[in-house]
């Protein structure tokens, strides 16, 4: 398997503002990050909101410029790269945005928004270009007509297969797909979910799912990331790490998801409170204020991500 | 158990600009005193229509009830007069937990303001009657050390603090855990919940139904609970009932609901559901419109099982089962427990 994309020491950190614009602390949206993605697999970020997985995705695709590591992706460093150059990139690496029917412009029939892309990108004769987008179109399952349709006069899931469209008509090698279906109905979002992973086998894709509805994740990622607090807490292959989770936080996240059949959430889910304010975090570990199993060297000690079984990692001081 | 509230054949529709959209099309609903019922549909099945009718807060220019009855509690919410009901019922025997805890506060005056202004109209020591008022010492007091109680019930953090904050200065969750104190201050007979947890992260969403059911079981208060989620339908909920295009579609108690699944769509949409098991089948086709649904049952054009008669004539209610009700002339059989 060749790797894709590696992340190195990766952190994020914006500033922490007051009224009067000095600096007054960080906000450590990453902190020292670290994972792989290897060609072809569907590799699942997921956490509470304001974890930052988002920021993730975003300082990946180069939206923000990481304060410091390394970022390869193919074998060459993209951390820092100048403009021209990382338009060069995003012909390879694609990223979604959470909500398409803001990302796409109202006054833009589909058409036009499905041929930018390809306008900036190829050299492509008008004549080929419908090709391509009629090609892709058909491809995400939407019909001809939606050509001359605005945005606001299609469905939420097909305003999604619209942005999905809009970046494989560049035939990218990797997509950043940021909570693609939230806020869709269930049934809605099952067939755009067997919609990527269709995509995924034709166009040989690979993706990083970022996501906080775990069931979503289980069902269609490879392997998983879990993310607290700008650390990744757990990472490993899906099946163990929903099956076997090691990290109390994942622990906790999975049991607070409602299982139909299975015994109530509301009668055995154990955890209390709201992650701590990010802008201001406990010393030693970051889910010690809320962790169950919170011993007296959580707080001065900060556990490392360590592969405590094969390809199979946590952050935890307590777990062997 | 006693009936709390009945809503029988209600038709409700919006007047746009292309014609009438019928979004509720006969529609029954019976909350049984202290019972919590999930109502559960797709966006657009008329769900926040049908909470918003028996609240009495749809739009009053375009939206137009033409038949059909809602009795709440020995009085018909349809019939008297809307003043009485601002007064008697709205915010005192039928309160309101919204979606979006944030958008529903104010956000120029703090927490403890909102709370003032609630407790001074709806408190259950508030005289009835509307017009400028003088809230007494007395009863403020009174109010605020009963706010105090039940924010601490709902387990907020440093409750006396909480007050002076503003509503940005809180996280989703707390705002959540403030809106159903709010929706329980004045002591309600019903709380309806639209989609109350939809906004909030998992863990966050499992103390809030948590705390809702707690609450509710303790205080003998009935809940709607409206949510596209049959998960949390599966958590809270005593009785299911799901709504397809302005219709009731199916309603069971929980245990036979999930166990025993009678309407083809219910069926399709449990089949949704993500699950490692066995893979996900979406429901082909959309949801219609509802200028013109189609004619006979409103699921025929996505149904598997659907015949000519389910293009010609319109289903009824038919019962299904002990409390099990189904609006479908080719239910599905009821499969054997695995």
């Amino acid at each position: 398997m060749t790797e894709l994309l590696r992340i190195d020491g990766l952190k994020k950190y914006f500033p922490i503002l007051n009224v009067w614009k000095r600096r007054t602390g960080w906000l450590k949206a990453l902190d020292d990050v670290s994972l792989s993605v290897t060609k072809g697999e569907i590799l699942g970020v997921v956490g509470e909101s304001g974890c930052g997985k988002s920021t993730l995705g975003k300082t990946v695709m180069g939206i923000h410029e990481a304060t410091d590591g390394v970022i390869t992706f193919e074998g060459n460093d993209i951390t820092h790269l100048k403009p021209y150059q990382s338009r060069e990139l995003r012909r390879d690496l694609q990223y979604t945005y959470q909500d398409p029917g803001a990302s796409l412009d109202p006054r833009w029939k589909i058409g036009k928004s499905l041929d930018e892309p390809l306008i900036i990108h190829t050299k492509l004769t008008r004549a080929q270009r419908r090709e391509r987008v009629s090609e892709i179109l058909n491809a995400v399952g939407l019909p001809e007509g939606h050509l001359d349709l605005y945005p606001h006069e299609i469905s939420g899931g097909q305003q999604r297969r619209v942005g999905l469209a809009r970046i494989l008509t560049l035939h990218p090698s990797m997509v950043v797909l940021d909570e693609p279906t939230s806020g869709l109905d269930v049934s809605v979002q099952a067939t755009i979910l067997n919609l990527f992973l269709d995509l995924q086998k034709q166009f040989d894709l690979t993706y990083i799912f970022i996501s906080h509805d775990l069931s979503v994740v289980r069902m269609i990622c490879d392997r998983v990331a879990v993310m607290y607090l700008g650390k990744v807490v757990e990472i490993g292959p899906t099946e163990e790490v929903f099956d076997t989770p090691r990290h109390p936080y994942t622990q906790s996240l999975l049991a607070a998801i409602p299982q139909i059949g299975k015994a109530r959430v509301t009668e055995t889910f154990w955890l209390e409170g709201e992650p701590p304010d990010p802008g201001n975090l406990p010393s030693g570990c970051r889910f010690r204020t809320r962790c169950p199993k919170v011993a007296g060297r959580c707080a001065t000690e900060m556990p490392e991500l360590a592969e405590k079984r094969a390809g199979h990692a946590d952050a935890c001081l307590l777990v062997e | 158990m006693a009936e709390l509230l009945n809503v029988s054949g209600l038709e409700v529709g919006f007047q746009t600009d292309n014609g009438l959209a019928r979004v509720l099309d006969h529609v029954n609903l019976v909350i049984g005193k202290g019972e919590i019922i999930g109502l559960v549909g797709e966006s657009g099945c008329g769900k926040t229509t049908l909470a918003r009718s028996i609240l009495g807060v749809l739009p009053a220019n375009s939206a137009r009830i033409s038949s059909g009855s809602i009795r709440f509690d020995g009085r018909s919410l349809l019939e008297e007069n809307a003043a009485d009901l601002a007064n008697e019922i709205r915010g005192r025997e039928i309160t309101f937990v919204p979606q979006d805890p944030f958008s529903s506060f104010n956000p120029v005056f703090t927490i403890g303001d909102q709370v003032d202004e609630l407790m001074k109209w709806k408190s259950p020591e508030a005289p009835l009657g509307s017009g400028r008022r003088w809230y007494s010492p007395r009863r403020r007091r009174n109010d605020r050390a009963r706010v105090m109680e039940l924010l601490r019930t709902v387990q907020l953090p440093d409750p006396e603090g909480i007050l002076k904050k503003y509503p940005h200065e809180v996280s989703g969750g707390q705002r959540q855990r403030l809106m159903i104190a709010m929706a329980l201050l004045p002591e309600p007979k019903l709380i309806i919940a639209d989609e109350p947890t939809t906004a909030l992260d998992v863990t966050i969403q499992a103390q809030i139904l948590k705390l809702l059911k707690r609450l509710a079981t303790e205080r003998d208060v009935s809940v709607l609970f409206t949510t596209h989620d049959l998960g949390t339908a599966y958590e809270i909920c005593d009785r299911i009932t799901v709504m397809y295009a302005g219709q009731e579609v199916e309603s069971a108690p929980t245990e036979a609901f999930f166990a025993a699944p009678r309407h083809p769509y219910t069926n399709r949409l449990l089949n949704s559901l993500p699950s490692r098991d066995r893979g996900i089948t979406g429901i082909p086709g959309q949801i219609p419109g509802l200028i013109a649904p189609p004619a006979g049952c409103r699921f025929h054009p996505r149904c598997d099982l659907a015949s000519a008669h389910c293009k010609a004539s319109r289903p009824e209610i038919t019962e299904a089962g002990a409390r099990h009700i189904v609006r479908c002339f080719h239910p599905v059989l009821a499969k054997e427990p695995s």
